[in-house]
């Protein structure tokens, strides 16, 4: 069966492509599996890891220091590799990938930083109150982290690019944080958002897609996932 | 295989034109025959033509009547002196007579017979058929999908320039002789033995502009059966995010395609590659 | 188109020569005053024939690349006349490159004719070979030749009128016809029946378009 299917151009990019991209944006760009507040954080600031502000502590303008590392991250095309167990209820579809990562979320508890203060955080200093330090511990920190498994599933798809042509990409559909309890939700919206506008980053155009130098190709059937590939076709105009 | 890219015989058809529509190419010579000068020049353009994939273990492509259209452009330079005969005008004698002289006879005029230039211009129009086999080539920073010609012999019949050829010369030749006088009714024969001269060299001459054409051809990439031609090329490095993008200090994400192998499956060029 | 000028000849000119006295000429065409070159012998015998009964001879020059200079046919070499004969020098075929000349005639080291100074019983002839206007001078005059060309008439016409030669008959250095209209193909006569020192030469000439 004629893979172009009617048009001129087939390209398809397996599994194994995208997870060795995967490890490959990893190595250029480590900053964005590595989200870290100083002294949290390993190698240079802005290069290996992306400097995020601490997270507030009621009640003061200071923040404890946290990251998020994202330790590692797997793509597996429709049909499902053998050792993947997709919980409840994500189900791997028609045109649908499944990603697997692990983050690696970590506080240094006992550590507050100065955080400034809001603009208009509606509070009215008290001039002649005495200056009170934040609460402290008994001045030791500790390096606290917790390891959670995330599952997602996701379809492709194609976007217009600012160059007239379209990009493909990938886009999380729903995601299952296990053993987070009554955070579950609040977590799960949260990685959502944060790992899709990281599959955002890894989108790019069609032409591109194919690889090779055709001229001008512009997108005409997909992209859709099937047979471990992703796949478009295109047209050579 | 990472990555596998098809294109249909449609889409290698697309491709393919884009670079008949590129091809041209010309070239000059010049020679002697007899008494006929001749500079020309043939230039050449391609058009059309179906190109049909062969599935391994061929993987060919034939490439089906390919239009191959062109002109020869030819100067002729001769000497009427060293083809026709000694002529002296006038043909009969005109006397007078003067008195204090006698009965004077005018001396006849013998014709110096003046050069030749005759410009003509020559289209010409054929089909063309070859076949071509495929090869994955190591281009340096590039994988290449080349194609190799098999030997071809155009063939081509430029028989039909010879009357266009005969009859510019006729004029040129009736031109110049109409202006000398008193061999108004000798002008045909003598167009008739310049005619005679340059049929003895016709054929020659025709094949000379033959040689030339193949010549021009050969000059063309694509029909040149020692040069590969890349139909398509595929960098070795290949950029999946382009640096400072989204942010400004963002390095490019690179790939190395480390290996292409390419064939013809289901009449579709097939290439599949390895990255690392 | 065409070089009109007596006093260098070109394969479209004769020159003409009438024999009075009896003797031995010697004669060539020249390129210039200093160049020999061998010449040819004209014996004219005593005969009682009246002027303008005499027979015409020819003398024919040719171009000979090799040697740089005009000969004559070998006949013509040693001929013999006639008193009151008269010899026709002309040329034939036209080499490419070939120079105007002149023709000399001596008697002993005395010059006898010189056809760059035409005197009484000498003729110039000239075939007119392209269209157009001509005007020339001879002493202080200026005159005119309108050519016609010979494809603004039928055949047959142009053939009548080219077996006319024109005979413009020069006295003292006047010509008889002041303005000839001829057509291309045609001969002109410059005869002189009395005069000295006379040349026909070509000023202006405007192509008829």
């Amino acid at each position: 069966m004629a893979l172009t299917n009617g048009h001129h151009v087939f390209a398809g990019l397996h599994e194994d492509a995208f997870n060795k991209f995967i490890k490959a944006y990893r190595t250029a760009r480590p900053k964005y599996f590595y989200y870290a507040c100083p002294p949290l954080g390993a190698g240079s600031p802005g290069v290996d890891f992306w400097v995020i502000p601490p997270l507030p502590v009621p009640g003061t303008n200071a923040g404890m220091p946290i990251s998020v590392r994202i330790l590692d991250a797997l793509l597996d095309f429709r049909p499902a590799q053998a050792g993947l167990h997709l919980p409840a209820p994500l189900v791997l579809g028609p045109n649908q990938f499944a990603f697997t990562a692990t983050l690696e979320v970590c506080f240094l508890c006992g550590a507050l930083i100065a955080m400034p203060v809001p603009p208009d955080d509606h509070n009215r200093e008290n001039p002649n109150s005495p200056k009170r330090r934040p609460p402290q511990k008994d001045g030791r920190t500790s390096r606290d982290c917790a390891k959670l498994s995330v599952w997602a599933i996701g379809h492709p798809v194609s976007t217009p690019n600012s160059v007239g042509g379209r990009d493909v990409g990938l886009h999380i559909d729903k995601i299952i944080v296990k053993d987070v309890g009554a955070l579950e939700s609040l977590i799960e919206c949260y990685t959502e958002t944060m790992i899709n506008s990281l599959l955002d980053a890894l989108r790019y155009p069609v032409e591109k897609f194919a690889l090779g130098s055709f001229a001008s190709l512009s997108l005409a059937d997909g992209p859709l996932i099937a047979d471990n590939q992703l796949k478009v076709w295109a047209d050579i105009s | 295989m990472d990555a596998t890219i098809a294109v249909s015989e449609p889409g290698v058809n697309v491709v393919l034109q884009k670079a008949i529509a590129l091809a041209h190419a010309a070239s000059s010579d010049t020679a002697t025959w007899g008494p006929f000068q001749v500079g020309y020049s043939a230039s050449v353009a391609l058009s059309g033509g179906v190109a049909v994939l062969e599935n391994a273990p061929a993987n060919k492509l034939d490439l089906n009547n390919v239009n191959v259209a062109g002109s020869v452009s030819a100067f002729f330079t001769f000497d009427l002196g060293l083809i026709l005969p000694t002529i002296c005008i006038p043909p009969f004698q005109v006397c007078v007579d003067i008195p204090f002289i006698g009965n004077v006879c005018t001396p006849q005029f013998c014709i110096p017979w003046p050069s030749v230039h005759v410009a003509v211009n020559l289209p010409f129009a054929f089909g063309l058929s070859a076949s071509f086999g495929f090869r994955v080539d190591d281009l340096g920073t590039k994988w290449g999908i080349v194609l190799l010609i098999d030997p071809f012999s155009a063939r081509f019949d430029l028989t039909p320039m010879g009357p266009l050829i005969i009859a510019a010369i006729q004029n040129e030749v009736s031109n110049t002789l109409g202006s000398i006088p008193l061999i108004g009714g000798l002008i045909a024969g003598l167009v008739n033995t310049v005619i005679g001269a340059f049929s003895g060299v016709l054929t020659p001459i025709l094949g000379a502009f033959s040689s030339l054409i193949n010549l021009v051809l050969s000059l063309l990439d694509l029909l040149n059966v020692n040069i590969p031609y890349t139909l398509l090329t595929f960098d070795k490095t290949q950029t999946f995010v382009p640096t400072n993008i989204p942010l400004l200090g963002d390095a490019p994400v690179n790939m190395t395609l480390a290996l292409l192998q390419a064939e013809v499956l289901d009449r579709e060029l097939l290439a599949e590659g390895q990255l690392a | 188109m065409d070089f009109l000028n007596s006093q260098h000849l070109t394969s479209q000119n004769g020159f003409v020569h009438l024999f009075h006295d009896a003797g031995d000429f010697t004669y060539f065409a020249s390129v210039s005053d200093y160049v020999q070159c061998k010449p040819g012998i004209i014996t004219v015998q005593k005969a009682g024939t009246a002027v303008g009964k005499g027979m015409q001879h020819e003398v024919v020059f040719h171009w000979d690349k090799s040697a740089r200079a005009f000969v004559p046919r070998e006949e013509d070499m040693r001929k013999t006349i006639q008193q009151n004969d008269f010899v026709m020098f002309r040329f034939c075929r036209a080499e490419p490159g070939q120079p105007t000349c002149f023709i000399l005639g001596q008697r002993g080291d005395k010059v006898e004719f010189d056809s760059r100074r035409l005197r009484t019983q000498q003729a110039f002839t000239h075939f007119f070979l392209t269209a157009g206007e001509h005007s020339y001078h001879m002493g202080r005059g200026i005159y005119q030749i309108s050519v016609t060309d010979h494809r603004e008439f039928a055949v047959e016409e142009h053939k009548a009128r080219a077996s006319d030669a024109v005979v413009i008959i020069v006295n003292g250095g006047d010509p008889s016809l002041k303005h000839a209209k001829i057509v291309t193909g045609q001969t002109i006569i410059w005869a002189v029946e009395k005069g000295e020192n006379v040349s026909i030469e070509g000023e202006a000439y405007k192509p008829r378009t």
